[in-house]
């Protein structure tokens, strides 16, 4: 009897075990992740500035293939089969590591925001989409030219893999234009880096201009609210390099009168100094800024603004989009009439490089006019 | 010298006459008749055992217990006398001498092989079956009222899988007999569904397709009444369960989703019998949703305006009245909404069953009345039947059978579709500041619910008639016919004030009817008795045809004017006939062959050719082969020893194939379409919406089988435990084609779909068969697992659903190598403690953000949920996805337990469901709620949960739900994450009944024959870790609408009175 038990409970143990192992005995599949046959670049052909980082958006689009994702770029060579893989090369970079938020007190609150990294100036991230860093400028990478030739377009092969299996998408192009290291640009010829002109190669320049209300001169008492207007006043305004420093962290704003001579700042005398720029005094250690009778100078982080957050110091404040850096100088002085008139100067604008910065707001042919009537 | 002869031989033969005299005197003088009378008695209900049979002698004489339980049988004194019954254990009592009464106690059998089944419309009993299959007694579906006996069979039976997932009354839940058998889904956002896979339900063979209501899902048109609900479970006397191939390889072209046999009641008591069942019961609203009534509503949104408001959020509310202006009449309220429409209500049921005969001519009648009121206002579901049917032996050799079935439902919907009440959801959730309905204050939501009339429900004819005759010894010819005919209409008229100031008709109308006709030939032989052989050929043919047309007049002229109706083009909305027309024709040839040795080994083999206008044109037939082995292991030489202990036992093996047709005459043929005239030649030409697919086949179900059957100390423990493959295959599937190629879709047979499972019965009576407390215990459960394991191949592997499937962003995904219907969601990982936590993109500094509007409002901050970016984006959308959870549940069973101590029984029923991913909606809906402190909404207090409380709070599950200004942009209450998706586990005590049966003197004494009252209460309590309010209330597809209708708990008193 103990023997058919045994026997009873073999074979029940023999059936549950083959039965326990349905996925094997059956075949079934197992389970995969996604990796769909359409998913596809919807950009293949990239067009980055140098000298600045730039981030393609849903430049690849999954179609419900599953994250995470590998990306890696095979094969990088230029149209006519040379090696381009210098563009991957690695370099230490300044990333975020924590949220920029506008209320730093001190410049090394900002500096312990960001870390060095070492990253390839040309990467993939998880999503596919493709980063140039800021740190492939055009000494490294020869940017295009007004013509585009196939053997100056770096092409590059993206593998993609999960564990449904990988694919290769294939000729994608990197086209790098030439950094420009500032806007509003207009005065910077965005092909070859030069002087921007109206023709090419042609002699009359294009300036920037900044935006100018209440303003009125000093000898036709004219508004000049159309800084392009020579009879009522033209008002240039230049971004430039003070000195060679690449290490410089300053930016100043100076004030040109039409003899090309600077203004004392302070004749914008209503203008809140320390809500121009997120600028600091010169040990960084408290918001500031240094004031001489020919500028004010803030010692500041480079970029400017550092990342697309609205602060008090971008365009529209801390409603507005954090595009844009944004200052204005403003006085006022009592009109005809005993009114008090305000005068303001602005402009939205952006530095990409680091170095030491000057804007410059030039009245090219009447000075304003600071005097009370 | 011849005459010696003859003399020795006269002389030899008189001796022997004489000899035997003697003999015979010998006997006369010992067997003395006597006439034994008595009664025979259920020893379970006390009730009398009509038509048990007491046998004594030889010859056998046999006579038949009478309607009262009575009998009288002349025998010899002393002799050994056998009371049997069918299903019940036979009892034989030896007389002692002079005795001349015995009353008799009939023990029920509880030893699961010795139950006679019908398997392919031949009698057998279950040890001699090799197919899987499970039997529901009588006495288990009787305690509780139910417009749909179906909801009584949940957790009965190991891998029938049955969720009541809505209270409305006359519908039904979902139906799954071993796991999915389809990955189709239809509908949109919340009310996308699985297309329903019921099982064929054969009744006393008439089949029956169950699903033809809600084959169209929640929002369908008509009255949506199950024909299974048209069947009163007064007058089913069993109900078998058939699970795997085997089992329904003779039922043939429709099997594949398992079957469902119900017996009904017939004829068994020589003097006609009148029994009468009368329930009263009351169906009690469960828990609804909580809210803030009147100033407490007022004052919360204020405080939360005040708190998280902007600058302009304080201005706006001056301007709105009904938070500004409390002195007002019109906002000083506190209206219960849910008050309005939820209530609880009083119902009752009446069956008055008439039975009598014999086995040579018997008949029965079973009239019905059953009336339940829903506990959503307006809303309801009643039923009369008048059932018979007849059987009539007039020789050995010749039997019929004929039965009607004639049934009037009448259902009342309200303003929703039955399953779901959106519109009272909506009017639900309704502001408790404003003023109650009254004709002119209330708004035309709340009309639509209290207003509108409606007259609908589905009526019913079935007739039937079998015929058999034995041509030679083991020879039989029979054949089998039956008609059933349901017309089902819905006129709904709502009023002027109901409906923007038009009132609206609408009229449903709709009739199918089913043509059905087997004839079939078998042949039984015995060699040596121990070789016994059984073939049997029968074909088979249905009709089937199905047409509904809809009539709707969105604006009628006025609310005097009902019709007849006629207006003008543009408000005669809708209309003709809908996509549902069938005129299906299928034809089946089959053959069947058993044989088995010494009943010890068996073996079955079943062989069809199914021939469907369903599937393509090109080629319509499908070849279905199936086999059974079984072994009764328990009756080898080697075991005889464990008699004592092994009451039975045995190992069951088959292997079979079955289909269901799945296509429609679009799929085949394509859809044509009038597209004018041109040179005054009629144009008509494709749809291109879909390529026709003349190719198209039936849906095929392969499934092996493999079963342990035993028993254990006669009849202390049953053990049944099996387990099955199950491969669907063929499944349809909507192929989208390139937009360069015309057409739009194309139906293909391209996905496939597997199951796999364990199944596992015990039931066990422990105490001894004598004792005056009994107690029966039984448990099963089914574990099943569901694999996709084909998509067609341009899929590569995963569908999900964007296009049908949009609205509220729950797809469901299908991926090959997991199971077949999983959700695609956004992961949530709790909630950002402060917004320190939140990670910033290393590239451009920016903080995660949702949507990649790339607006700095749409920064992740503290209190917001942390959903997974796992692309790595640093921005959270749609790629961020992921398919995750099982929409089916994995486990499902049920217990049972039964105390009987002398008259009374108290019975308990259990199910369970367990590892199941539910999407609580309900939950996100409420939490919505309270994101719109300026809406006319409800606030439901959310004090409960574990809602963010303030910055460093790290382990909320909840995001900040008050902060609205910034919560409309990050979307933490989505309803597509996985913060919803919870467990779906539940334990839930379906029924309690204690019953008690008077005592036979009591009951003679007011002139009746029996009487047996009880008290029961169904869907008791549910235990559950869900959160939401119920977690069975989910659709097929596992998403908890608030719109759903709650299931109502219900307390029955109910008499059962035998005259």
């Amino acid at each position: 009897m103990q023997d058919a038990t045994k026997y009873k409970v073999l074979i029940l143990l023999t059936a549950v075990i083959s039965f326990t192992g349905c996925r094997k005995v059956f075949d079934l599949p197992e389970e995969v992740d996604y990796l769909s046959t359409k998913a596809d670049y919807n950009t293949k052909i990239f067009t980055p500035r140098l000298g600045r980082t730039s981030v393609t958006v849903n430049a690849f689009n999954p179609d419900a293939s599953s994250f995470p994702m590998t990306f890696t770029i095979q094969n990088a060579r230029f149209g006519d089969g040379r090696d381009a893989s210098d563009m991957m090369a690695v370099k230490p970079t300044l990333i975020w590591a924590s949220e920029y938020t506008g209320q730093e007190k001190t410049l090394a609150e900002i500096e312990n925001k960001r870390r060095i990294e070492n990253r390839p100036m040309v990467e993939l991230r998880g999503s596919g989409d493709l980063i140039m860093w800021y740190t492939a400028t055009r000494d490294l990478i020869k940017p295009s030219d007004s013509v585009t030739y196939p053997q100056d377009i770096r092409y590059f092969d993206v593998k993609i893999s999960n564990s449904g299996g990988s694919r290769v998408i294939k000729n994608l192009q990197i086209i790098p234009r030439i950094d420009v290291p500032y806007e509003p640009s207009d005065d910077y010829n965005t092909i070859n880096g030069k002087p921007n002109t109206t023709t090419p190669g042609g002699k009359v320049r294009v300036f920037n201009y900044p935006s100018i209300s209440g303003i009125k001169g000093a000898t036709t008492n004219v508004a000049m609210n159309d800084p392009k207007n020579p009879t009522t006043g033209r008002v240039y305004l230049y971004i430039r390099k003070f000195s060679n420093d690449a290490n410089g962290h300053r930016l100043r704003f100076k004030f040109l009168n039409k003899d090309s001579v600077a203004m004392n700042p302070l004749l914008f005398n209503e203008t809140k100094w320390l809500e121009q720029v997120h600028g600091f005094n010169e040990a960084g250690t408290e918001l500031g800024y240094k004031m001489t009778t020919e500028y004010v100078e803030y010692n500041v982080a480079y970029p400017i603004p550092l990342a697309r957050i609205p602060t008090r110091f971008t365009a529209g404040g801390a409603t507005g989009s954090g595009d844009m850096a944004h200052v204005e100088f403003t006085f006022s002085r009592v009109g005809f009439g005993g009114v008090r008139e305000f005068g303001k100067l602005s402009k939205d604008f952006k530095i990409y490089e680091k170095g030491d910065w000057e804007i410059v707001f030039h009245f090219k042919d009447i000075n304003p006019k600071f005097d009370n009537d | 010298m011849i005459k010696i002869n003859t003399m020795r031989k006269h002389i030899i033969l008189l001796s022997i006459f004489f000899s035997c005299m003697f003999l015979c005197e010998d006997l006369m003088a010992q067997a003395k008749k006597i006439t034994l009378t008595g009664t025979v008695l259920d020893a379970d209900t006390k009730l009398p055992m009509v038509g048990a049979t007491v046998a004594s002698g030889t010859p056998r004489r046999v006579v038949v217990v009478d309607s009262k339980g009575k009998y009288s049988i002349v025998v010899d004194e002393g002799a050994t006398v056998i009371f049997t019954y069918v299903s019940y254990e036979s009892k034989s009592v030896k007389l002692s001498p002079g005795q001349i009464l015995l009353n008799v106690n009939l023990q029920e059998e509880k030893n699961n092989m010795k139950e006679v089944v019908v398997r392919g419309y031949v009698k057998r009993t279950r040890d001699q079956t090799t197919g899987s299959s499970a039997l529901v007694s009588r006495k288990e579906i009787q305690d509780v009222p139910v417009g749909n006996v179906e909801q009584l069979l949940q957790g009965k039976v190991a891998g029938l899988n049955i969720q009541n997932n809505t209270g409305a009354p006359g519908m039904r839940g979902t139906v799954n007999i071993r796991g999915l058998s389809t990955i189709a889904t239809t509908g949109s956002g919340d009310d996308a569904f699985l297309q329903p896979t019921s099982p064929l339900y054969v009744i006393d063979g008439v089949p029956m397709d169950a699903d033809k209501a809600s084959e169209f899902g929640f929002d369908q048109q008509g009255p949506g009444v199950s024909p299974l609900s048209l069947i009163p479970q007064e007058d089913i006397a069993s109900i078998e369960i058939l699970k795997d191939a085997t089992a329904t390889a003779l039922y043939g072209s429709r099997g594949a989703y398992g079957v469902i046999l119900i017996q009904t009641v017939r004829g068994q008591s020589e003097i006609p019998r009148v029994i009468y069942t009368s329930n009263y019961f009351v169906s009690t609203v469960p828990k609804l949703r909580e809210t803030y009534g009147g100033t407490y509503e007022r004052d919360f949104k204020l405080d939360q305006i005040l708190r998280y408001g902007l600058t302009d959020d304080i201005y706006k509310i001056t301007n709105t009245p009904f938070l500004a202006d409390s002195l007002s009449a019109f906002y000083n309220n506190s209206t219960d909404w849910q008050d309005i429409f939820y209530s609880n209500r009083f119902n009752m049921t009446h069956n008055v069953s008439l039975d009598g005969g014999d086995a040579k001519f018997n008949y029965k009648t079973n009239l019905n009345y059953f009336s339940q009121d829903g506990i959503v206002e307006n809303t309801g579901f009643e039923r009369y039947s008048l059932n018979m049917n007849m059987e009539f032996k007039p020789s050995p050799k010749l039997s019929f059978f004929g039965s009607i079935r004639s049934s009037i439902g009448s259902v009342k919907s309200g303003s929703g579709s039955g399953v779901l009440q959106r519109v009272v959801d909506d009017s639900g959730q309704r502001s408790s500041l404003l003023p109650g309905p009254s004709f002119l204050l209330a708004t035309s939501d709340v009309l639509t619910t209290l207003q509108i009339r409606e007259s609908a429900g589905p009526k019913n004819i079935t007739a039937n008639m079998t015929a058999n005759y034995e041509l030679l010894p083991g020879l039989n010819i029979g054949t089998s016919g039956n008609y059933d005919y349901t017309i089902e209409s819905k006129d709904t008229f709502l009023p002027a004030a109901a409906n923007s100031q038009f009132a609206r008709v609408y009229n449903y109308y709709s009739y199918g009817s089913t043509l059905y006709n087997r004839n079939n030939v078998s042949y039984t032989k015995s060699v040596n008795n121990s070789h016994n052989f059984f073939v049997n050929l029968f074909s088979e043919i249905y009709i089937k045809k199905n047409q509904e047309n809809i009539t709707q007049i969105e604006r009628s002229p006025n609310d005097q004017f009902e019709g007849p109706l006629g207006y003008d083009g543009y408000n005669s909305k809708g209309g003709g006939v809908l996509t549902s027309f069938r005129d299906l024709k299928q034809a089946s040839l089959a053959a069947a062959f058993t044989y088995d040795y010494k009943k010890k080994y068996i073996l079955d083999v079943t062989y069809r050719i199914d021939g469907s206008s369903a599937s393509g044109q090109l080629d319509p037939y499908s070849k279905n082969p199936s086999i059974g082995l079984r072994w009764n292991f328990a009756k080898e030489d080697f075991l005889k020893g464990t008699a004592d202990w092994l009451s039975y036992g045995s190992f069951r093996l088959t292997a079979g194939q079955n289909i269901f047709p799945q296509g429609n005459l679009v799929d085949i043929y394509g859809r044509y379409n009038p597209y004018g005239f041109y040179n005054n030649a009629a144009r008509v030409g494709i749809d291109y919406g879909q390529i026709p697919n003349p190719l198209l086949k039936a849906k095929k179900v392969l499934m092996y089988n493999l079963g342990v059957d035993a028993g254990f100390w006669d009849g202390k423990l049953d053990v049944v435990f099996e387990t099955y493959f199950k491969k669907v295959d063929n499944e349809l599937f909507d192929n989208r084609l390139s937009n360069t190629l015309g057409f739009g879709i194309y139906k293909s047979n391209g996905a496939a779909l597997a199951n796999y499972g364990y199944e596992l019965s015990l039931s066990s009576r422990p105490l001894s068969k004598n004792s005056a407390f009994q107690w029966t215990f039984s448990i099963n459960g089914a574990l099943n697992y569901d694999v996709l394991t084909r998509l067609p191949e341009e899929y590569n592997g995963q569908y999900i659903d964007f296009v049908d499937q949009d609205g509220i962003g729950q797809y469901i995904a299908k991926r090959v190598g997991r199971n077949s219907l999983s959700n695609y969601l956004f992961i949530n990982q709790g909630v950002y403690g402060s917004t320190t936590n939140v990670p910033v993109d290393p590239v451009t500094g920016l903080r995660m953000r949702n949507g990649s509007s790339g607006s700095y409002l749409n920064s992740y901050e503290g209190g917001d949920a942390i959903i997974w970016d796992a692309n790595g984006d640093y921005v959270i959308d749609n790629r961020d996805r992921q398919v995750t959870g099982n929409t089916q549940p994995l486990i499902t069973g049920g217990i049972t337990n039964t105390f009987q101590y002398k008259d009374f029984s108290l019975n308990f029923y259990a199910s369970y469901t367990a590892v199941r991913s539910i999407l609580n909606n309900a939950l996100s809906k409420r939490l919505l709620l309270l994101g719109d402190p300026f809406g006319t909404k409800t606030v439901p207090p959310a004090g409960s949960l574990d809602i963010w409380t303030g910055p460093g709070d790290t382990d909320a599950t909840y995001a900040n739900a008050y902060d609205y200004e910034h919560g409309r942009y990050m979307g933490n209450f989505r309803y597509e994450q996985s913060l919803w998706q919870e467990s779906g586990s539940y334990l839930k005590i379906n029924q309690a009944t204690l019953a008690y049966t008077f005592k036979k003197k009591l009951a003679k004494r007011v002139g009746v024959n029996g009487i047996r009252t009880y008290i029961s209460s169904a869907n008791l309590v549910t235990f559950s870790p869900y959160s939401g309010p119920n977690p069975e209330s989910v659709t097929s597809l596992g998403k908890d609408l608030s719109s759903g209708y709650p299931n109502p708990r219900t307390y029955t008193l109910g008499f059962n009175v035998t005259f």
